[in-house]
């Protein structure tokens, strides 16, 4: 016991001074180069929060539009039934997630500008900071619409309690600042072993995106003439977009990307979280998946079996995205295309010959590594990154902002990018173009890839197309919707936590 | 001369001394003893435990008879550092002796004390083999999870899990701040002193005490045979309009069903066998002890064991003393931590598959190839029991906890004591999962895995202590003056890895393509402490105590560092008045009052830093790759201080009855003060964890009984203790931070609990529920804002008639008894000996969250009780209708809920028989025993779960604001008992 003694006191005053062994702590942090790019993808990590987009963001996009009917009411369908009450998680969770991104670009766009580096590198880092703050803003404003700007490290500001929302004008204004920024200081390309790090494509791709939300027309269009010709071109396979061999491919502008490594974790910030995707379960047919998931409403379904190939077969585009029950099948890129789910049952084998409920396809990428469902493999079972911006996406956003800056009437260039879109799957060209043709084109090209909701959003057709429908019958329906409900509650944490009564308040409807 | 008891046996070590003077020796091994002193001089004999004997020298030889002293023995009281007759005691004290723990076998020694003493709740964590306790000492003063400090003989110590209850020999619960604060900065929930059983001077004693028993469940909930799974799933589906699924319907087949609960069940043993040989010689004592203890636990694949060891040494020589105690217990627990998830299999899914193997699919030997999903429904659907089975857990903890005093008497009274306490651990914490059978989901769990943690804690304490003591004519005066130095320091490592090669479990099986971390960590805190105490008594009438202590702790910042906490009491001995000399109605009258204030350093190492976080990752590359990314994630708070709770005590002593009856009574008021409140900020700072800031409060009221009534008629002996305390818990700041909202008792986020000002800690919040709906057209008129109800939908109670929103929750109970009660009987009759303990509460309320599962949750089973669902036949009901969807939001928090968790029940009965003393003269040995004991023989309860005493086991952890909420703790067992004691 005495020995003992001898190895472990110390009878000086010392003693009472134990610094931290185990931690890296900011004092002795962002001196170096090495640091600036440990922070910079500090700074991307919240994207990989399975609270954002592994896998809860689909639940406050497109499980909340008119294609999507969440079965059951819950933390998952409640933003969907206007039911994001103030004291919900989905919110809360996507809010945070989205301020981590927010304040660890503050931190680089505050701290890097004094490192000892490279410019190129250092401005490179800085640009990326200015693209993940803009994204992460103009998730914000797209859900929760009134929102605190927050420029600088939280640690710089007196009073982090007496933060006001900001007029949305005011952040649409910090979003394009950003993304110019962005614009202005990011490479048109990484080294192969940094694929997936922000662009100026990347950036000016969304600047015409955010300039189109805010129905500035031409301002969108030439953001998107600058990278469409030959920086991008579509795949020849629309359905390479949707699957793990395919990343990153020529069509793709950003990708969150993503890696199955087993990690089952949750969180972004841990050795051993997982940052694989984990909404798959929530797309796939029932009984494929341990979770509830949803069924699509027949009016998407119909939309797309509206028209015909131009060897007069189903749109192969309606395979990818849709399992339903069907013995039609095309040929497409060689292949031939038939409705087909998990371990590649058909309808019938998965459900019953008279079934009529119709479920989601994309992105279940269950043919690679021989997938059988989609709870194979447990949480971020899948690598398959989230495409957030694509080319053909970039060409129906121009379209849209063409017709539109004409007044609503169709144009040469416009009726060009529907066609490019529409050719890779062989349908038949348009000779002009109307805004219902691009929105159907929208909805047939772009279905679960997070833009269906917002583009009513933005067109101001939320409660016409959602809240007067039994698109949402599955979750109890849309009877809590109340103006203003479009958007989400802001957290309760938020209410709770800031003490400026005056300056931040709930949103309207809550 | 010679000095023996009244039995004629030597007493080694008593002091002789010639009255009026310094002359004095003591008694050798055999009681002999020399000294000069004059004819007709008096000797003054004495020996603690016995009656002090003055003898006038008349010749050369003296024998000496000592009359044992029970009464004395029991009225010294062990307090912080130190030892106090109980009539100079000013503080709050309470105590529990060898006598009553020793009867019964406890899997943890905190159980000990449960139901003993006035104004201390202990709840065990379930009835899980080895399960500890949560002891909290007249109420929550705290929003952390902070529990007592423990003091086991001289250590400072966080738990007394290590003590085998056996070797217990006295345990003091300080209760009020003039009796604490003299342990400053970790008293303020209290403190719990334990004595170890040392040797006595005499000849060698050998006690050998084993038992063996069986426990088995008290009560078991009905769930859902196959039969009525499908009824309820079936009907779910027609109301919600969802197609029904095979199993349930056209393919239902009762051969291919599972009865979990009751496969999960069984009858296990526990046994215990203690073996102590203690004795003494002249200038010393010893004792030695050995236990082991064995509980199986009655759900399947669960058990626990534990060795202790003892040694227990004391030497005096004239001024010098000096006592070492060490004690090396070594724990093995193999929880089954998947109890009540084993509701998961849905009972139309066999346990076993067709070869044997545990399974939750049976579509391959029922030749189906539709999907799992499509086929049986959804839900997470698991074979828990077959997971448990096949998992391998272990949990190993070695613990060393010793410490060595010695003190020398530098002057006369004047006494100087080193004391070196220390406790090292080592643990090691292990599961290794399979990769084995279909027995998750339909599918082999993708990935076998090891999680392997190994931890080494040493904590040591040095604390040299300066007494004084001296009586001049009616004056007594005792001061103490200290100072300590503590620090605790645990180091770990581990190993999570996937893919066993070849399902090999340990670590070196694994390369470094499976490792997925390996964290550790390595942390010390330290304390440094100066204390000082002074107890004054005038004429054994008026009593004074007041102490300081400073404490500086190394888990807040150099200038926040050190609190003070100072202490005072007063004590009135009114029966020793002159005025009350002839009134004999009442005797050994005491008032105590005292105040006192005490710290609480309750936050984690390095707290109030900021640290960079190494692990914010994203992927980059064409070929995929993981890149570490460095944030601050975690918001922190430098301005963290001590919490600091002040405390008022009243007491009244007094015996009755010619002391057949003896009373004690308490009342107090201890308000928590500064108390950490976590805080949330806003998420837009980034930071989503809560903070800890100095800004809470928090009332604790109560009133505090203690009466023994004890008296012999005839043969039979028998004494009556009953105790009872009340508590009034009141929430009276948080800081400005919104209402703490905790108790999750589902996997969807609903929480049960509300913490607020004006109220309990963790009180019950939500809807008050007002039968069912009976028609669609009332559910509608309830304008219901969270759901859309229907007929045979729950029914809220709407208060304010502007329709249901949440404004209309209300707070429907707390889970803290503001009534506990124990009634301890003793008796013996000849060669027989009986006890009885009862203890109860009342007052609380429990969250039955079974019934959220067993009503309501579709990720598996169904209470039998779900297929009395309102149906529009079926009307006369208090269970809501059939559904998955539930539009009418039904589970949503409210009394539904919520059960009493009032309880009465008989915690220990035994009956013992001693043969008689001719038998044992003619076998030579002391004492032969034989008893049979039964514990939890009934409990009296409304509670329809497993247990009325449910811990705070619940979804989110064990904090305090999940106390109550009953997510399917371990039922605590019946058991019974067969024990044998031999003594020689």
């Amino acid at each position: 016991v005495l020995a003992v003694f001898a190895l472990n006191t110390n009878c000086s005053d010392s003693v009472l001074n134990q610094d931290n062994p185990n931690d890296l702590v900011p004092t002795s942090f962002w001196q170096t180069p090495e640091d600036a790019n440990k922070a910079i993808i500090g700074a991307y990590s919240p994207f990989l929060a399975i609270t954002y987009y592994s896998r809860f963001e689909i639940f406050l996009s497109d499980y909340r539009d008119d294609v999507v009917n969440g079965f059951n009411t819950s933390d998952r369908t409640a933003a969907g039934a206007f039911n994001a009450t103030a004291d919900r998680n989905a919110p809360k969770w996507m809010w945070e997630a989205q301020f981590r991104g927010v304040s660890r670009s503050n931190d680089v766009l505050f701290y890097v500008p004094n490192i000892e580096m490279d410019e190129t590198e250092k401005n490179n880092i800085i640009g990326e900071a200015h693209f993940i703050r803009g994204l992460n803003y103009f998730n914000l404003i797209n859900n929760f619409l009134n929102v605190p700007i927050i420029k600088t490290p939280i640690s710089e500001i007196a009073a982090p309690d007496l933060i006001p929302q900001a007029p949305p004008a005011d952040t649409w204004a910090l979003i394009e600042e950003d993304l110019k920024m962005a614009q202005s200081k990011l490479p048109s390309s990484w080294p192969a072993t940094q694929t997936g790090r922000a662009t100026y494509g990347a950036a000016t791709g969304m600047l015409g995106k955010v300039y189109l939300y805010q129905k500035k027309y031409d301002l969108a269009k030439a953001e998107f003439a600058k990278i469409m010709g030959t920086t991008y071109t579509l795949t020849d396979d629309y359905a390479a977009n949707f699957t793990e061999e395919f990343e990153n491919n020529v069509e793709s502008i950003f990708e969150i990307q993503l890696i199955s490594d087993g990690n089952q974790g949750w969180g972004a910030d841990s050795a051993s979280s997982g940052s694989g995707s984990a909404y798959q379960a929530d797309l796939a047919p029932v009984g494929y998946t341990n979770q509830n998931t949803m069924r699509v409403n027949q009016w998407a379904l119909d939309l797309f079996l509206d028209e015909k190939t131009i060897n007069g077969e189903i749109d192969p585009r309606t395979y990818t995205t849709f399992f339903w029950n069907t013995q039609d099948s095309t040929q497409y890129q060689g292949k031939s295309l038939k409705s087909r789910t998990y371990l590649n049952a058909s309808y019938e084998e998965a459900f019953s010959p008279t079934g009529t409920n119709i479920f989601g396809n994309k992105y279940a990428d269950w043919e690679f590594n021989g997938k059988k469902e989609s709870r194979d493999g447990g949480w971020h079972a899948s690598g398959n990154n989230v495409r957030l911006l694509r080319y053909a996406d970039v060409l129906l956003m121009f379209a849209e902002a063409e017709v539109m800056s004409n007044g609503g009437n169709s144009t040469q260039p416009a009726v060009d990018a529907v066609n490019e879109v529409r050719r890779r799957v062989d349908m038949p060209e348009f000779t002009t173009v109307t805004m219902q043709d691009i929105e159907d084109e929208r909805i047939k090209e772009l279905t679960f890839e997070r833009t269906r909701y917002f583009d009513l959003l933005r067109w101001g057709r939320v409660k016409s197309r959602i809240v007067e429908s039994d698109f949402k019958s599955e979750s109890g329906g849309t009877g809590s919707y109340k103006p203003g409900r479009e958007y989400l509650a802001i957290p309760l944490s938020e209410l709770d936590g800031n003490n400026n009564d005056e300056g931040f308040k709930q949103n309207p409807g809550y | 001369g010679v000095a023996s008891d009244e039995s004629g046996i030597p007493l080694a070590g008593a002091n002789i001394i010639v009255k009026g003077t310094t002359n004095g020796t003591q008694t050798d091994f055999d009681g002999n003893f020399s000294i000069s002193a004059a004819k007709g001089a008096t000797l003054v004999v004495s020996y603690l435990g016995y009656i002090t004997k003055e003898i006038t020298v008349s010749g050369t030889s003296l024998n000496v008879s000592l009359a044992e002293d029970a009464s004395q023995l029991d009225e010294v009281v062990i307090i912080g550092y130190g030892s106090q007759k109980k009539s100079d005691l000013t503080g709050s004290v309470a105590t529990v002796g060898a006598k009553d723990i020793e009867k019964y076998t406890y899997n943890d020694a905190s159980q000990a004390l449960q139901g003993k003493m006035a104004g201390v709740n202990v709840q065990a964590q379930g009835g899980a083999p080895g399960a500890g306790s949560v002891i909290t000492i007249r109420g929550t003063g705290t929003f952390s999870n902070a529990g007592p400090l423990y003091v086991i003989d001289g250590m400072i110590t966080g738990s007394m899990s290590n003590i085998n209850p056996g070797d217990i020999a006295t345990v003091s619960v300080l209760k009020d701040a003039s009796a604490t604060a003299i342990y400053g900065s970790r008293a303020a929930n209290g403190v719990v002193i334990i004595t170890t059983k040392k040797g006595k001077k005499g000849k060698i004693s050998i006690n050998l005490d084993t038992s063996f028993g069986f426990q088995s469940v008290i009560n078991e909930p009905q769930w859902a045979d196959a039969t009525q799974y499908a009824t309820i799933v079936n009907r779910s589906n027609d109301a919600d309009g969802v197609p029904r699924y095979p199993a349930n319907d056209t393919q239902f087949d009762p051969n291919y069903s599972s009865n979990l609960y009751d496969d999960s069940f069984r009858s296990a043993s526990v046994s215990n066998t203690s073996l102590r040989l203690s004795g003494g010689g002249e200038h010393s004592v010893y004792s030695l002890s050995l236990n082991q203890f064995d509980q199986e636990g009655i759900i399947k694949f669960s058990e626990f064991k534990r060795t202790t060891v003892r040694a227990n040494a004391g030497l005096d020589k004239g001024k010098f003393k000096m006592e070492s105690t060490i004690g090396l217990t070594r724990t093995v627990n193999n929880p089954n931590p998947y109890f009540n998830k084993e509701r998961n299999l849905l009972p139309t899914i066999r346990l076993k598959n067709d070869a044997g193997e545990w399974s939750a699919d049976d579509r391959a030997d029922r030749g189906i190839t539709t999907a799992y999903g499509a086929f049986y429904g959804p839900g997470t659907i698991a074979n828990e029991l077959g997971i448990a089975a096949l998992e391998e857990r272990e949990n190993t903890i070695n613990n060393v906890l010793g410490n060595i005093s010695a003190s020398y008497e530098i002057l006369e009274g004047l006494t100087y004591k080193l004391n070196l306490g220390m406790e090292a651990a080592s643990r090691n914490n292990f599961t290794f999962s399979p990769d084995a059978q279909v027995i998750y989901n339909g599918t082999n769990k993708a990935t076998s895995q090891l999680n392997e943690t190994n931890t080494n804690s040493l904590n040591t304490l040095v604390e040299q202590t300066l007494n004084y003591s001296k009586t001049f004519g009616k004056h007594k005066v005792n001061a103490l003056a200290g100072f300590t130095d503590q620090k605790n320091n645990s180091r770990s490592l581990g190993i999570v890895a996937i893919n066993a090669t070849n399902g090999i479990s340990t670590a070196g099986a694994f390369s470094k393509d499976n490792l997925q971390s390996a964290p550790g960590e390595d942390i010390t805190s330290t304390i440094q402490s100066y204390f000082g105490r002074l107890n004054y008594t005038f004429d054994d009438k008026y009593l004074l105590t007041a102490s300081i202590r400073r404490d500086g702790s190394s888990l807040f910042r150099e200038e926040l560092r050190f609190g003070q906490f100072p202490s005072f009491a007063l004590g009135w001995n009114l029966s020793n008045e002159k005025f009350m000399e002839n009134f004999d109605a009442l005797t050994n009258i005491k008032l105590r009052a005292g105040y006192g204030e005490i710290g609480s350093n309750n936050i984690n190492a390095y707290d109030i830093v900021p640290t960079i976080n190494l692990f914010s990752t994203y992927v980059l590359g064409d070929v995929n790759t993981r890149i570490s990314g460095n944030a601050v994630t975690r918001g922190t708070n430098s301005n963290a201080f001590w919490e600091t709770t002040k405390t008022t005590n009243f007491g009244l002593e007094f015996n009755a009855l010619n002391s057949r009856l003896s009373v004690t009574m308490d009342y107090f008021i201890k308000k928590s003060e500064d108390i950490l409140v976590d805080i949330q900020l806003p998420l837009y700072t980034g930071f989503s964890n809560t903070i800890p800031f100095n800004r809470g409060s928090i009332q604790n009221k109560g009133f505090e009984f203690l009466a023994t009534y004890a008296d012999q008629i005839g043969d039979l002996n028998f004494s009556v203790t009953g105790n009872f305390s009340t508590l009034d818990n009141e929430v009276t700041s948080l800081g400005g931070q919104a209402p703490i909202i905790g108790g999750g008792f589902t996997s969807n986020g609903l929480r049960g609990t509300r913490t607020e000002i004006g109220q309990p800690i963790g009180s019950f919040y939500g809807y008050v529920t007002d039968g069912i709906y009976q028609t669609n057209d009332e559910a509608s008129a309830a304008n219901d804002q969270e759901g859309n109800p229907i007929a045979g939908d729950l029914k809220f109670k709407d208060f304010d008639g502007d329709g249901l929103n949440p404004d209309d929750r209300r707070f429907l109970g707390s889970p803290i008894p503001n009534f506990e009660y124990g009634i301890n009987i003793t008796a013996d009759y000849k060669n027989f000996d009986l006890s009885l303990f009862f203890n109860g509460v009342a007052g609380n309320k429990i969250l039955n969250s079974t019934k959220y599962r067993g009503y309501f949750d579709f990720n598996g089973n169904y209470l039998a009780d779900a297929i009395n669902a309102w149906t529009p036949t079926n009307t006369n009901t208090n269970v809501p209708r059939n559904t998955q969807v539930d539009s009418g939001f039904n589970r949503r928090m409210s009394d539904f809920y919520l059960e009493s968790g009032a309880y009465f029940r008989l915690r220990n009965a035994q009956i013992g028989y001693s043969l008689p003393d001719d038998v044992m003269d003619k076998i030579k040995l002391q004492k032969i025993r034989l008893y049979l004991s039964a514990t939890n023989l009934f409990t009296i309860s409304d509670y329809s779960g497993y247990y009325p005493e449910v811990g705070r086991n619940s979804r989110g952890g064990t904090s305090l604001f999940n106390a109550g909420v009953d997510e399917g703790n371990y039922p605590t067992p019946r058991t019974f008992q067969l024990g044998l004691q031999v003594s020689f």
